[in-house]
């Protein structure tokens, strides 16, 4: 590789060092990758969470902080970059949005009235903001290739390396994600990975504290915490040491969370912060404040009062651990997870029939409904927690059968709510076990970034080329009024835009079911699986 | 990967939110004002102070009322068509706004809401905002006096969401068959699909971009104001008229899922802009504009037209920051 780069180009050190810089795959692929994003970043954007961010950093230029009007929905480390970026955009002079006066009469009213109509905003976004927005998102991108291709070819060369990055990079829903809908899930995507990259290195602290980044910015970590404990415990074992290591990454966990949140707190605007998360499991107004804050205290109560007893019980401690590693010890956990996810079930129903009355079936049947995801990732996160006790006390570990958990782990974040840009998240973890360890799966793979990324443009519609058409008048805006006017009215019964979005999410469930179930295929038949799920008995 | 590389890439990104954090918590204390001067040549001189680059807007008016105090009105005990969740939500978010704007508003209850209207002294330099769909009957049982008295002494409702008076809230529970306060007509049937087709200068110059006239006033009242955009079927989504020496401000659509749409917030948002600027029946847009300022302090001066008073307001996509002043008499 060295030797055919030098051949290439005029003699000279410098010449030699550049021309092989050039000549590596990685830089083709991060090449490709830009160049995609460079055409698309300033072509399509839809007109619906820039606006969002437009409001954020105007809310932050008039001297309003985050959460002191609505606006800023999400957890604090989003507003914090939109604010920096403020800075930014406010050295070089950028502008944010333009007010286009024929979308007003596409807002509110009969269109909004339909939850698919993505006429949110009359101000359309200037291209320099576009491009304020994306380039930050697009070097995000970036960092997250670089870092998996140092983390793979460490482990594994320079070949799977290169394949992992471009899984990641040329990715068609990371691509669509950063330069055409301006989405931050990379950005949680890169803390996660970042954190995973330190607990390789035994930098358990940094680690507590990367995840912590990671969850704050968006919840899916938290699929991954239960396995993380089990791969900190089996390098470290589980004893003082290991205890004493996740000792570190829960201290660097809760000091990243409180200096993130300091300002909130501060300002009295904590359960501000943590809204989205809490209405993402659909607990807004469900539990209190002080509930919360009970609980959080049982649990400390509850890990102190466990660390006591093991110490002062170290044989028996040792001996169960022991017994864990049985069959039995296995079926015994699956019940008990079982158990758990019955009684939670059981618990939110009765919350809802309470909350609502039981005399009103039809109305606690929707409200349960409502309340459905809290059990559907309860579900996921006792799934993690089965995943890591196979991984601690069942079968081998090695490093396919880590990536493979790290993989189903993070498969979770796609079962709901069905947006199209959570996937991100779990592009680096699929990338790494397929492009490594299943490279079967590569079409799957493609496939599902593929179509989570056409389902995320079919969402954006029409609303797209707004920016393009203010910015510079190649298509009239008054044209693309009226193609939204027939496309986000009803037609009949049936709501045009609604239809095709919805087309193109069932292809894109479709993609990922596709995965799994070539996943489940090929695993089986490489005795995968029954390491994995399948009890080893 | 090599962890020094990990580190200092989380260095970064936590310097990079370090710097955001402070710059939100900076700005937060180093927020807009405004200095506004009269001349004696009928020019009005302003200055914009804040630290950081923003949008700004001003407004010239006459007709309109300086409130000393605005009154929200959510009772729990007393009956809605409206979800009690979604009335608290608006009525968070329009105290947030007002109180960004130097509004000094509170919450009351039935029985506070009959106690200022029994005040008509202080009528005119009182406004009630309501979302509940329901008149109390401390204000509007079968002796109707009390709210009608108050209106036509010179007080201003805003108004959303149902047709004045046609539902009465008692404490449980609602009682059907009030009256109507504007008869027959005067409100957009919800029933009625209309799309928006105009729009006034106030709208233009609120940013008012809300469309859902339901429950919209009917622009053929008499003194109608139109301060939002109006449908085929001549309903205003924002549209005031007046009562006695009263007003009444409706603004149309519901509060259902207000809390997550932009849509909404950029109607509370204008809508506290109205309050603010004390909007109501018979209020004349004399002349607006709109500018930017750089880094620190901005001057400029504008010709008052025979406007009574000047409203400022900051911000690139709506209004979040907004100051009323009063003009001196010419």
């Amino acid at each position: 590789m060295e030797g055919s780069c030098s051949s290439d180009v005029a003699p000279g050190p410098f010449r030699d060092k550049v021309s092989c810089f050039l000549h590596r795959p990685l830089v083709k692929v991060i090449f490709i990758g830009l160049v995609i994003r460079a055409v698309l970043a300033p072509l399509l954007t839809p007109n619906y969470d820039m606006t969002f961010w437009m409001r954020i950093m105007s809310m932050v230029d008039g001297g309003l902080s985050l959460y002191v009007v609505d606006g800023y929905y999400y957890t604090p480390p989003w507003g914090y970059v939109l604010s920096f970026l403020a800075l930014i955009g406010s050295v070089f002079g950028i502008t944010y949005g333009t007010r286009v006066p024929e979308l007003s009469f596409g807002m509110g009213g009969d269109i909004m009235s339909s939850s698919d109509a993505p006429i949110f905003s009359d101000i359309v976004p200037t291209l320099g903001f576009v491009i304020l927005i994306k380039a930050f998102l697009v070097i995000v991108d970036l960092l997250v290739a670089v870092l998996l291709h140092r983390f793979v070819s460490e482990r594994f060369g320079d070949g799977k390396a290169v394949a992992v990055a471009a899984a990641w990079f040329l990715c068609p829903l990371v691509i669509v994600e950063s330069s055409v809908h301006g989405m931050f899930d990379c950005i949680a995507a890169l803390f996660a990975v970042i954190g995973i990259g330190l607990v390789s290195k035994r930098r358990y602290a940094l680690a507590g504290a990367a995840v912590s980044l990671a969850m704050l910015t968006k919840l899916f970590a938290v699929f991954l915490v239960p396995l993380l404990i089990a791969w900190v415990l089996s390098r470290e074992g589980i004893n003082r040491k290991g205890a004493a290591s996740l000792a570190k990454a829960i201290v660097g966990f809760a000091a990243a969370f409180i200096l993130v949140e300091l300002p909130s707190i501060m300002a009295g605007d904590f359960w501000e912060t943590v809204m989205f998360l809490t209405s993402r499991a659909s607990l807004t107004g469900g539990i209190p404040a002080w509930a919360v804050l009970i609980a959080a205290a049982v649990l400390a109560a509850a890990i102190v009062a466990a660390w006591v007893w093991c110490t002062r019980n170290a044989d028996r401690v040792r001996a169960s651990l022991d017994r864990l590693r049985t069959p039995e010890a296995e079926r015994r956990v699956v019940k008990a997870l079982g158990i758990i996810a019955v009684i939670v079930a059981v618990a939110v129903l009765v919350f809802a029939l309470a909350t609502v009355g039981w005399s009103d079936v039809p109305e606690a049947v929707a409200f349960l409904g409502s309340k459905a995801l809290v059990i559907v990732y309860v579900v996921c996160v006792l799934f993690e927690v089965y995943l890591a006790y196979r991984y601690l006390f069942r079968g081998e570990r090695t490093p396919e059968r880590l990536a493979m958990l790290f993989f189903l782990g993070a498969m979770a974040v796609i079962l709901w709510p069905p947006l199209p840009q959570y996937p991100v998240f779990v592009i680096p973890f699929a990338a790494v076990y397929v492009m490594v360890f299943m490279p079967s799966l590569r079409k799957p793979l493609f496939l599902l970034g593929l179509g989570y990324a056409l389902y995320d443009l079919s969402s954006g519609g029409i609303t797209m080329l707004y920016a393009l058409s203010e910015a510079t008048g190649l298509i009239p805006m008054d044209a693309l009024v009226s193609m939204s006017e027939v496309l986000y009215n009803r037609m009949g019964d049936v709501h045009i835009a609604g239809t095709i979005t919805g087309v193109f999410k069932a292809l894109a469930y479709l993609a990922f079911l596709w995965l799994m179930y070539r996943w489940y295929r090929e695993a089986s038949g490489s005795g995968a699986i029954p390491a994995v799920v399948k009890s080893a008995d | 990967m090599k962890a020094d590389k990990a580190v200092a890439l989380l260095a970064v990104f936590c310097a990079v939110m370090v710097a955001g954090a402070l710059l939100t918590d900076w700005a937060g204390h180093m927020g807009l004002n405004a200095d506004v001067t009269e001349n004696d040549d009928g020019t009005v001189q302003v200055t914009m102070n804040g630290t950081f680059p923003a949008g700004y807007g001003w407004m010239l008016y006459t007709g309109s009322a300086g409130f000393n105090h605005v009154c929200l009105y959510l009772d729990y005990e007393y009956g809605s068509p409206v979800g009690y969740s979604d009335q608290e939500d608006l009525m968070d978010s329009m105290k947030k706004y007002l109180d960004s704007r130097g509004v000094s508003c509170s919450y009351v209850d039935a029985g506070g809401l009959a106690e200022i209207m029994s005040d008509t002294g202080s009528a005119s330099s009182t406004a009630v905002l309501m979302a509940s769909g329901a008149l109390p009957d401390t204000v509007y049982g079968e002796d109707m006096s009390v709210f009608k008295t108050w209106l036509e002494a010179g007080g201003t409702l805003y108004w959303m969401y149902g047709f004045i008076g046609e539902t009465v809230s008692v404490r449980g529970g609602t009682a059907e068959g009030g009256t109507p306060l504007l008869g027959e007509g005067a409100q957009l049937d919800p029933d009625e699909e209309t799309f928006a087709s105009d729009i006034s200068p106030w709208a233009e110059a609120l940013r008012y971009r809300n469309t859902d006239a339901t429950y919209g006033l009917s622009t053929d009242l008499p003194g109608f104001t139109d301060l939002g955009l109006v449908t085929e079927s001549g309903h205003s989504s924002c549209g005031a008229v007046p009562y006695g020496s009263g007003s009444i401000v409706v603004v149309g659509g519901s509060l259902d899922g207000s809390e997550l749409g932009q849509t909404a917030v950029g109607r509370n948002l204008a809508l506290a802009d109205v309050i603010a600027m004390g909007l109501a029946s018979g209020s004349e847009l004399v002349d607006s504009g709109t500018g930017s300022k750089g880094y620190g302090s901005t001057t400029f001066t504008i010709s008052r037209g025979g406007a009574e008073a000047l409203y400022l307001w900051s911000g690139d996509y709506n209004s979040e920051w907004g100051q009323r002043f009063t003009l001196r008499s010419v």
